[in-house]
């Protein structure tokens, strides 16, 4: 499996579309604290001390999941592609063990990009607004975004297994993603408009919304009620609303590698693409 | 079944878009390099993913070395190497690290790991290109990798998916010797090809396919001895004029003739020798002898004959 894994990760980096993606989240985190830095102080005072979670809660957002689903998209889709589904397979390797290291490669690739930005956030916000406060978050903060990633890399992969046409998996996922996000926004606006708690409810099934929101959720209930002065932090948000996130994630990344898994185990491997 | 190291029975591949491959049969001993030839699209490449375990047979059975490669393919990959056509390898990986890969996967690691790597590259002639990202190679050094790699760790079996193609004449004689080589030590290799010339002098064995069936299987001596398929002769004559239809088809056992200038080429029936009647027949009728010659059968001529006239011998 080690050697499967890093060759995902070089794999990874040896891709144009992701490399412009990693940019792009690094690009958004520079922006992010630049702005911060430039607003009046009397606005960023109250929670200068957190500006570090800015830098976590932003990319686990939306960017992080289109990192994750553009990797998992081409995680098996570029080896047919390429012809080189052949060249795994021909080694003394089962495919269930093929499957294990492509997706524990695009999960540690994940995993290194979300650790650089979060430490990178930490370093800016303490550069620009000094000592910054509830650090022990930081951990838990990561690893919510990392394990949040699951949901979308798991709809990378089975697309990108499904189709086997990588070009097609990335904008079928992320077509998936932004689906969803739309959906649960409309319903959330709703829900806030009408006062009808079950639109609020149904939200929770759709696969962005604990993918988008894990992070924030669990930092914020770490953090307290009041301790940032902004609307999603004021009211606070409870352990049921992270058990249901947590479950949300759990649910759809098994039963999509599950689905990639026996597609990939019970089929033939098609010959490169023309 | 009839008990061969590479063994195919009645394999059937029905894909989804209705195009049908065998029902095809072949068998390989072991330690015999085995020529697999036929057109494009004739099943060979199908043939050789079922010996894989890449495709699944609809019908039929497939075993390797006594093993079931759809639910064995890790015992099986261990004792094969494998080459497939227009071999493709992550571009962004070196030659080195193809070949180092293959062999971590093989079980090697350590000394014999950089002796198996080192060995690769040194009888695929790509030592001076070793650290280069395989995917500025060229077509014929992407041919030489893909048998580099599938020689690391000393594979029991070969199997080779069109192997000298694009290759150049030199790399081709080099290629051509590992074979040998690798006969020697007693292993068995399976290839396919296009190139009749190259199976002649390499298979000990062929299989000759044919829209997805096995149209011809045997040793390439017996099947190009004289016998097989009938003698044919080749005669120069003076006078080609003088030579009629009728003449030829009055000597005995003649199946068919052609004539070409002062060239006459004549197919006896099988078993039957009449170089000494012909020889006779040309000279009395005036015609004149310059020469007389026993043509030898090729794989051309038997594939001609055989497959594209899709007729079982």
């Amino acid at each position: 499996m080690a050697i499967l894994t890093i060759y995902e990760l070089r794999k990874a980096m040896a891709r144009k579309r992701i490399i412009l993606l990693i940019a792009l989240i690094f690009l958004t985190e520079a922006a992010l604290y630049l702005i911060l830095a430039l607003l009046p102080p009397q606005f960023v005072q109250p929670f200068k001390s957190y500006a570090w979670i800015v830098g976590i809660i932003v990319p686990s957002t939306v960017l992080i999941h289109i990192l994750a689903l553009t990797i998992g998209a081409a995680a098996f889709s570029e080896e047919y592609e390429m012809g080189t589904a052949d060249f795994w397979l021909t080694r003394p390797i089962t495919r269930a063990e093929y499957f294990a290291g492509k997706v524990f490669g695009s999960l540690v690739f994940t995993a290194a990009i979300v650790s650089t930005y979060s430490i990178l956030s930490l370093i800016l916000s303490w550069w620009i607004f000094g000592p910054q406060s509830r650090l022990e978050l930081f951990v838990s903060g990561a690893a919510a975004s990392i394990f949040s990633s699951l949901t979308f890399l798991s709809v990378g992969l089975v697309v990108g297994e499904l189709l086997r046409r990588s070009m097609l998996a990335t904008i079928l996922a992320a077509t998936g993603f932004f689906t969803s996000f739309i959906i649960e926004t409309y319903l959330g606006l709703v829900s806030a408009l009408t006062g009808d708690q079950s639109l609020a409810e149904y939200a929770t099934y759709l696969p962005s919304w604990a993918a988008s929101r894990l992070t924030a959720t669990i930092i914020s209930n770490g953090l307290g009620v009041g301790a940032i002065p902004l609307p999603f932090f004021a009211s606070g948000t409870t352990q049921a609303e992270i058990l249901t996130a947590a479950l949300n994630i759990t649910a759809y990344s098994t039963a999509l590698l599950m689905v990639t898994l026996i597609r990939l185990t019970t089929t033939d491997i098609t010959r490169r693409a023309a | 079944m009839t008990g061969g190291f590479i063994e195919v029975d009645q394999l059937l591949k029905k894909y989804r878009d209705g195009v049908l491959v065998g029902p095809i049969s072949l068998s390989s001993p072991r330690g015999v390099i085995y020529g697999l030839v036929g057109p494009n699209g004739s099943g060979k490449t199908t043939t050789i993913r079922c010996m894989l375990g890449l495709q699944k047979p609809s019908k039929g059975h497939v075993r390797v070395a006594g093993l079931d490669p759809a639910s064995e393919s890790k015992k099986l990959m261990q004792i094969t190497g494998y080459s497939q056509e227009l071999p493709s390898f992550p571009p962004f990986l070196t030659a080195k690290d193809i070949l180092t890969t293959t062999g971590k996967l093989k079980g090697l690691s350590g000394e014999e790991l950089r002796r198996e790597v080192s060995k690769a590259l040194d009888i695929s002639g790509l030592v001076s290109h070793a650290g280069r990202r395989v995917g500025s190679f060229s077509k014929g050094m992407l041919q030489r990798l893909a048998v580099a790699q599938a020689i690391i760790g000393d594979p029991e079996i070969l199997i080779l998916d069109e192997p000298m193609l694009g290759v150049d004449p030199a790399a081709r004689v080099q290629m051509r010797e590992i074979f040998m080589e690798l006969k020697r030590a007693g292993k068995t290799i399976l290839f396919s090809s296009h190139e009749l010339y190259e199976l002649e002098r390499l298979a000990d064995m062929v299989g000759m396919m044919y829209q997805g069936r096995v149209m011809v299987e045997g040793w390439v001596k017996e099947l190009l001895s004289q016998d097989a398929g009938g003698l044919k002769v080749e005669a120069e004559v003076l006078r080609p004029s003088l030579i009629t239809p009728q003449l030829i088809q009055s000597l005995k056992g003649v199946q068919d003739f052609q004539m070409n200038g002062t060239i006459l080429r004549v197919r006896f029936a099988e078993g039957l020798d009449g170089r000494e009647t012909l020889a006779a027949t040309l000279v009395k009728s005036g015609a004149g002898l310059v020469r007389l010659q026993t043509v030898n059968r090729t794989l051309e001529d038997l594939f001609m004959e055989v497959v594209m006239k899709g007729v079982k011998p």
